[in-house]
């Protein structure tokens, strides 16, 4: 054929005989053989051949590619983190969830260095067993004042006491101050070390472990990775003006002279530091100067020639937005909606539109209350924004899903809201707010003061989860969900001081009760029972829960 | 207990969500299928502290897809455990008259870390025969360049290794193919006379 000789074991190469004709070989082989002739002939065929020969991956891409033509797809998925709900004692766990874990391998390597320490005081819920017990790394610190802050919120009467920290005599851990030991003290009912070390895995502690009774008692010791050194304190989100102060805090610095500060960037977001005017050296003051994100670096030279750092991140955004403003999430302004947030769906079906219900927002139609589940997502988030502005101002959706708008409304993906009372909330403050959480394209108006709001397409779908709907027969569960329980693991054994004076009349609508049937019950059974009502009849089903057996001194379960 | 127009089964999922401590659907009870529930003492239910994305072990939590789109299609779902974590999905009890397309889910899980939940909704307009297609690969904007010698291995290529039943579409390819003379109608030439067979059954 007067072909060359790599031309003619490249074609020979296209039948070896051992391929399967499966994905992987088909892009292969196409990657293959459309290299692009930028080299000689003789170059491509050489490479096509190698590769076409080749098991693994194509080493270089073709200029042609398969597109597999399948059904129109619509996918979503859905992270949880599985965890108990309690440690057992002689139980560890590390922050991926490993149980048993490996403590050094979840705490992983560490430079050390003593200026690192930082002392932690007491505070409503901790205490300290010694003065040492109080020294530890940052990262340790962060990590018990999130949990006692977690373990206030179930129950303010607790406390935690730290019986070791740092302490050269008790392990590397101990002596890097990357170990704490704790105990619990003061703790209602249900609440127990156990409790405790679910908790601390729960906030993200890298090592857990809950360490059985001897003769002293049990306790739970928490071990953590390395992290930041230096704590920096500076607001989230700043507005460009005016400057903020940005300071480290944390640990005591013998020569904050020494310390440096500097802007790094990582988009569009931009600011400049600036010394403060009283000259403290140990500060600065940032100013925004692009909307956007940054980070602000610190770090602290050692005599031995290593650094201790830290980072902060801040979120440069704009307290207000003046009227005619259009921005896009970026931060560029003067934008159009198509550039910011994409062209309207193709493929739009109302089908695809969920109906919005969040108590803290006010809608001003049917209409207003549909759109696509990202720009409800997005909405969520400026509702919750505005909830945490002075007097929890509530939002009005004016409009939102509109067939016949030339913008995004048309395939609910674009809303008008304005504030719902004026004296609370302005819509410039509104705009502003709108501009941080999703929105992709904030458009402001005049009349009436409002925001024009989109996003990017997105999910179709999202999955949800929910209580079990209905208990297949035999079944017992849990008020907690867990499976075959039983009753006196679930709700407790019987009051052992138990008496008929508990007992009250239950008197509440929507319960009748079989012939000869007692109606006193304790108060907790009379709520469940008021809520079992309304629940039923908040879906429209008519007709009493007719109770067949109720309170009965002889019953055994 | 029982309603005179709520099952057995869908009154202990009420009984639930109100704030039980126990519930038992007893289909055995006299007088027909029964709910027996029980209620926290006063000192109330154990403290909680999962968030919306986080799950107790050994804990039933069902799972849905909102909106349930209303077009014809075909739902999957499936469970991909992640760091050690272990979980299970199984089918939740049908709600009488619900979506058959999209069945609920009940997720359990039996060991700690992180359990992925994927769904997929598929609008079943695929093309029959499937179908897979050579496209340009996505680059700068660069169109692709061929020789012919790279078409006619290219067509032989897919001729030979494509899936028994599924159908290669080629013809968007064949602009791209410079440095020949073109036969007349090239572009509306069946594909098999754009293209000589290396190999040819005798």
């Amino acid at each position: 054929m007067g072909e060359g000789d790599e031309r003619y074991r490249q074609r020979l190469a296209i039948f070896a005989p051992y391929r399967l004709p499966s994905s992987a070989t088909l892009h292969r082989g196409i990657a293959a053989l459309s290299l692009p002739a930028q080299v000689g002939a003789t170059d491509v065929a050489a490479q096509a051949t190698q590769q076409l020969l080749s098991d693994v991956p194509a080493a270089l891409p073709g200029q042609i590619d398969v597109l597999e033509v399948d059904s129109t797809r619509f996918c979503a998925s859905r992270s949880l983190r599985a965890m108990p709900a309690r440690l057992a004692p002689g139980q560890s766990i590390d922050a991926t969830g490993k149980m048993p874990a490996d403590e050094t391998a979840a705490t992983g390597n560490y430079t050390f260095h003593r200026e690192a320490l930082v002392r932690v005081d007491d505070t409503a819920g901790l205490a300290f067993a010694t003065e040492t017990s109080r020294w530890m790394i940052l990262r340790a610190a962060r990590g018990l004042v999130t949990l006692v802050s977690r373990l206030q919120a179930l129950t303010p009467a607790a406390q935690i006491t730290v019986t070791a920290a740092l302490d050269t005599s008790l392990g590397p851990l101990h002596a890097q101050g990357r170990l704490l030991d704790l105990i619990l003290s003061n703790a209602p009912t249900g609440i127990d070390l156990g409790l405790v070390g679910a908790l601390a895995h729960e906030i993200g502690v890298d090592y857990v472990a809950y360490i059985p009774a001897d003769d002293a008692g049990g306790f739970v010791r928490l071990s953590f990775a390395g992290g930041d050194d230096l704590d920096i304190l500076a607001p989230d989100v700043v507005a460009p003006d005016p400057p903020s102060s940005v300071a480290v805090i944390r640990p005591l610095l013998a020569s904050p002279a020494s310390l440096i500060l500097r802007v790094l960037r990582c988009g569009p977001g931009n600011g400049t530091l600036a010394a403060t005017p009283e000259g403290g050296s140990g500060s600065r003051l940032f100013t925004g100067t692009a909307l956007g994100q940054v980070t602000i670096v610190a770090e602290y030279p050692l005599a031995d020639g290593s650094f201790l750092s830290g980072a902060k991140t801040v979120v440069i955004a704009p307290d207000t937005l003046g009227p005619c403003t259009v921005i896009a999430s970026d931060g560029s302004e003067g934008v159009s909606e198509s550039q910011a947030s994409g062209p309207p769906d193709s493929d739009f079906r109302e089908a695809y539109l969920v109906r919005a219900d969040d108590s803290r927002t006010d809608y001003a139609s049917d209409n207003a209350r549909r759109m696509q589940l990202p720009l409800e997502q997005a909405l969520l988030q400026l509702a919750a924004l505005a909830a945490a502005e002075p007097g929890s101002p509530r939002i009005t959706v004016l409009s939102a899903y509109d067939p016949a708008a030339s913008n995004l409304q048309a395939a609910g993906r674009g809303l008008i809201v304005a504030p719902s009372n004026a004296t609370q909330l302005t819509a410039v403050r509104l705009g502003a707010l709108a501009y941080r959480p999703g929105f992709d394209y904030v458009e402001m108006r005049r009349y009436p003061p409002s925001v024009y709001a989109s996003v990017k397409a997105g999910e179709r779908f999202e999955i949800v989860r929910s209580p079990i709907d209905r208990l297949w027969p035999n079944a017992r569960i849990s008020g907690l969900g867990e499976l075959m329980a039983t009753e006196f693991a679930a709700a407790g054994p019987p009051d052992p001081d138990f008496s008929v004076a508990m007992l009250e009349v239950y008197t509440g609508a929507g319960v009748s009760l079989a012939t000869g049937v007692s109606n006193q019950v304790q108060p907790p059974l009379a709520s469940a029972l008021t809520a079992l009502v309304a629940a039923i009849a908040s879906d429209g089903v008519a007709g009493d829960v007719q109770i067949t057996a109720g309170f009965n001194p002889a019953a055994t379960a | 207990m029982r309603h005179p127009a709520v099952g057995a089964d869908r009154l202990a999922g009420y009984a639930l969500q109100s704030g039980f401590a126990f519930v038992q659907h007893r289909p055995g009870a006299s007088g027909g299928a029964a709910v027996y529930a029980a209620s926290y003492s006063a000192s109330g239910p154990p403290p909680d502290i999962f968030t919306d994305d986080e799950l107790g072990l050994g804990v039933l939590t069902e799972l849905s897809v909102r909106p349930e789109l209303a077009l014809a299609g075909s739902f999957d779902c499936c469970l991909t455990p992640c760091c050690g974590a272990a979980a299970s999905l199984s089918t939740a009890l049908p709600e009488p008259g619900s979506s058959s397309t999209y069945v609920r889910k009940v997720l359990r899980a039996t060991a700690a870390g992180t359990v992925t939940i994927d769904a997929s909704f598929s609008l079943n307009d695929a093309a029959e025969p499937y179908q897979f297609m050579l496209v340009p690969r996505q680059t700068d904007g660069a169109e692709p360049r061929l020789t012919k010698d790279q078409y006619d291995d290219l067509l032989n290529f897919v001729d030979a290794y494509h899936p028994v039943g599924v159908e290669v579409v080629t013809r968007g390819i064949r602009r791209f193919v410079r440095g020949f003379r073109r036969p007349p109608g090239w572009a509306q030439l069946p594909t098999a006379a754009t293209f000589p067979h290396y190999r040819t059954n005798r």
